[in-house]
């Protein structure tokens, strides 16, 4: 089941590579808007957590079982499901620690409601939807393993 | 007579909860005396852009079993889709005639479109004649009935088309085409701050006082930087000048007549409302205080219009800052929604 907040909670842990040894963190995403996306239209950003900035280009985005970098999504042919979060997998050698985290992450995506393209606003990289989402979505989440 | 349908959206924090299904909202919208259907293909269809036939024979048979129409179907077009171009307008009609098979594979009678380049309609044309779907495209805030190109500048972060409706309706002559036409939002005619918006600001720290002020100054003609220096004259903090003037600035101001010479053109009709509130000293009776629904239904009377108006409830968004029991109450404002609507059509049409 989906949490109402962009950010899921649900999923939220550290990871361990193959020698049982932690590796990173994961946590799941979807988007706040009203329909689904095809995944060449998102914008994925960086992942910040306690004030720590992960590059979006070192993240992993993990979609109906296959990873993919943020550079490979652009060339795609995959229907983002509505209401199916995406998983995040960050890599931080020893993981996060136990506890509260504040875990921020940039999303935006491109739309188009009219018939000329519409320009991004902000050169951030973060798509012309941000008039009416944002694109920081935070979430303060408890890192239980 | 006008007809009256529900767009599925209006329920969209229902079907997030899963407390109701597809079955329980076209139930709903059938209890309340009318047929219609409309939906948004992206957020109602699994496995989109293309269901099984399980679910397409699912989805026509529930509306079989209420004795529902599909009316309209909300399609999107996203020309900034890749990465490396702006797709051609060629593109833009392939995934417009995929759309049209779609739409005619659920039943639709229309598609409503918003950000398809006219060239692109008229490339698509052929296919919604083939499959008798027509192809409307909404008139949505911050586009006018009449040209406005004054309007187009207004909105930077959103560039409008001016002469959006009167080329719709060129193409449409032209090509002497049932299968083209337009739908208008009702949020066209939005003259205050919603409600529902209202309470979402004044919960953000917004000035209630400063937000009633810049409704009254927006009334008299104020837009913009003259509304901000209004309400800064009137001793109002910059942030609460700002933010009021802010709230006021989405907004089309048609004139409700401009109706009556795009009525053979409209395919269906977007009932956007943000929140309904009961008529005081009227029990039963509700209102939607933002945007005019009764001189439009007069003019769309006039103009001899018979076709549907399908709610679209979209306040509930401004609600979601909320805990879960402050939630607005969607099937609640949809119903009110329909006994404003159906007592403006037995006004009108029945008098």
């Amino acid at each position: 089941m989906l949490e109402f907040q962009p950010v899921q909670q649900r999923g939220f842990h550290n990871t361990c590579d193959e020698n049982g040894n932690v590796n990173g963190f994961e946590f799941d995403f979807a988007t706040p808007y009203y329909k689904g996306l095809w995944l060449t239209q998102c914008r994925f950003g960086n992942v910040i957590v306690d004030g720590e900035t992960f590059d979006r280009d070192s993240l992993a985005f993990v979609y109906n079982g296959f990873d993919y970098s943020r550079e490979e999504l652009f060339d795609t042919k995959i229907y983002w499901q509505f209401r199916e979060p995406i998983t995040i997998r960050v890599s931080k050698p020893g993981g996060l620690a136990l506890g509260y985290h504040d875990v921020t992450f940039q999303f935006g995506w491109v739309l188009n409601y009219n018939g000329a393209p519409e320009k991004e606003p902000d050169g951030s990289g973060l798509g012309n939807a941000q008039f009416m989402f944002g694109t920081d979505f935070s979430r303060r989440m408890l890192l239980a393993r | 007579m006008m007809k009256r349908g529900v767009s599925l959206y209006s329920y969209q924090q229902e079907q997030f909860f899963k407390r109701m299904d597809f079955r329980d909202m076209v139930k709903e919208v059938h209890n309340l005396g009318c047929d219609g259907i409309e939906i948004i293909d992206e957020s109602l269809i699994r496995q989109y852009p293309n269901p099984s036939e399980e679910f397409v024979s699912r989805f026509k048979d529930t509306l079989a079993e209420f004795g529902m129409r599909a009316v309209t179907m909300d399609v999107n077009m996203d020309p900034l889709l890749y990465r490396d171009h702006v797709m051609t307008h060629k593109e833009c009609a392939d995934r417009l005639i995929q759309d049209i098979k779609l739409g005619a594979r659920l039943g639709f009678q229309n598609l409503r479109l918003c950000g398809v380049p006219i060239d692109a309609m008229e490339l698509a044309l052929p296919a919604a004649e083939d499959y008798n779907v027509r192809i409307g495209k909404e008139i949505h805030v911050p586009f006018t009935i009449r040209p406005n190109p004054e309007q187009a500048d207004k909105h930077s972060f959103m560039p409008s088309q001016p002469y959006l409706c009167q080329e719709v309706i060129e193409l449409a002559e032209r090509k002497s085409t049932r299968h083209v036409g337009v739908i208008p939002d009702m949020g066209i005619f939005q003259h205050r701050i919603s409600g529902s918006r209202f309470a979402y600001l004044v919960r953000h720290g917004a000035n209630p006082g400063a937000l009633r002020a810049a409704d009254r100054l927006y009334a008299r003609g104020l837009r913009q930087d003259a509304l901000v220096s209004a309400l800064r004259e009137r001793g109002y903090p910059e942030q609460d000048a700002v933010t009021s003037a802010q709230a006021t600035a989405f907004r089309s101001d048609v004139d409700p007549r401009d109706l009556l010479e795009i009525v053979p053109y409209i395919l269906s009709i977007h009932g956007k409302f943000y929140e309904m509130t009961e008529i005081p000293g009227a029990e039963g009776q509700y209102e939607e205080l933002s945007i005019d629904y009764d001189a439009p239904f007069y003019y769309l009377h006039k103009g001899g219009y018979e076709g549907y108006i399908n709610s679209e409830y979209e306040g509930q968004r401004d609600a979601q800052d909320r805990d879960l029991e402050h939630l607005a109450d969607e099937v609640e404002q949809v119903r009110w929604h329909h006994e404003m609507v159906g007592r403006l059509i037995n006004t009108y049409w029945h008098a």
